[in-house]
């Protein structure tokens, strides 16, 4: 931007012309606004990017770091609460302890899913885990009852495959008394 | 049973304690299910279809004897019940056998011991001197 002739002791100077060629430099970048049509605008987060094209919202970027991960969890927690609180106000429908209730024997079963011998649905019931955990901790059920549950889920485990290999054990055995066949 | 039913049959029961084991595991409890124990259990079961034979066998010749129905089908599945409860016994006695074995084998020093009970001369005093 600097002249050739510019120096350090023209400085009043030097600073005019900057600004000259500020003004000069304006026209043309509003000549480039001109040319383009308002048709998206951009909003930055801290790490997300959402850019709305012709009035569709999309994510341009899904970098998330974990202050944007407690942001967003934070708007969908007052969200749902705000849900939740809606829907329990009216004492007549007595939803929050059906959804409580509701939500406890989804936890038992998911719960028992957990220690599946399949990996994807052992992986699978943890997220649910995991989901119903955050909703029961919404509705105010108490972390050291979501952990009774899940020792109650556990329990129940261990007492159906005692009760599955007990079986296997009869399966085999009459198996063996039907069929005269020796089985290892 | 043709050999390749039998065979199809043990995969399953394979497959099916395999799986058992696996969530076992994941409970933290297949220490529990050991070949000891689960020879136990087999033994457990073998008795109760045993009791359950027996029960049956009972049944079938008061049926025969007291109410008067068909001889032939009722005497036709009392072979078949012998034979079940015959095999049956047979397992339960070689059951018994490896059970011995089985804990032979956990108690090395059990003969040892036994002899060494069993040498004469050697007396315990109990009580003051």
């Amino acid at each position: 931007m600097s002249s050739p002739g510019a120096s350090i002791d023209t400085g009043f100077a030097q600073e005019k012309m900057y600004a000259m060629a500020r003004q000069a430099m304006r026209p043309a970048v509003g000549e480039k606004e001109q040319d383009q049509p308002a048709e998206s605008v951009s909003e930055q987060m801290t790490s997300l990017s959402w850019e709305a094209v012709e009035g569709k919202d999309g994510a341009k970027s899904f970098d998330l770091r974990g202050s944007d991960a407690v942001y967003l969890s934070t708007i969908s927690a007052a969200l749902a609460e705000d849900e939740v609180q809606s829907l329990s106000g009216k004492k007549q429908l007595k939803f929050k302890e059906k959804a409580i209730r509701s939500l406890e024997d989804k936890m038992l079963k998911m719960g028992m899913e957990c220690f599946s011998h399949n990996f994807f649905v052992a992986e699978l019931s943890k997220m649910g885990v995991g989901i119903m955990r955050f909703q029961l901790n919404l509705l105010g059920v108490e972390p050291n009852e979501i952990n009774a549950l899940m020792a109650r889920a556990k329990r129940e485990k261990i007492a159906a495959v005692n009760i599955g290999v007990q079986q296997l054990a009869s399966e085999k055995v009459l198996f063996g008394i039907v069929t005269g066949a020796k089985i290892a | 049973m043709s050999s390749k039913k039998l065979k199809a049959q043990m995969k399953i029961f394979k497959e099916l304690e395999t799986q058992l084991m696996v969530q076992a595991e994941r409970l933290g409890v297949r220490e529990d299910f050991d070949p000891f124990h689960m020879k136990e259990l087999e033994c457990d079961a073998l008795n109760k279809h045993l009791i359950a034979f027996y029960q049956e066998r009972a049944n079938l010749e008061y049926e025969m004897q007291m109410l008067g129905t068909n001889k032939k089908e009722v005497l036709i599945k009392l072979e078949r019940l012998g034979v079940y409860i015959r095999r049956a016994e047979k397992m339960a006695e070689q059951d018994q056998k490896e059970f011995r074995k089985m804990l032979d084998k956990l108690t090395p020093g059990k003969e040892a011991a036994l002899k060494a009970v069993a040498v004469k001369g050697i007396s315990v005093n109990l009580g003051i001197n």
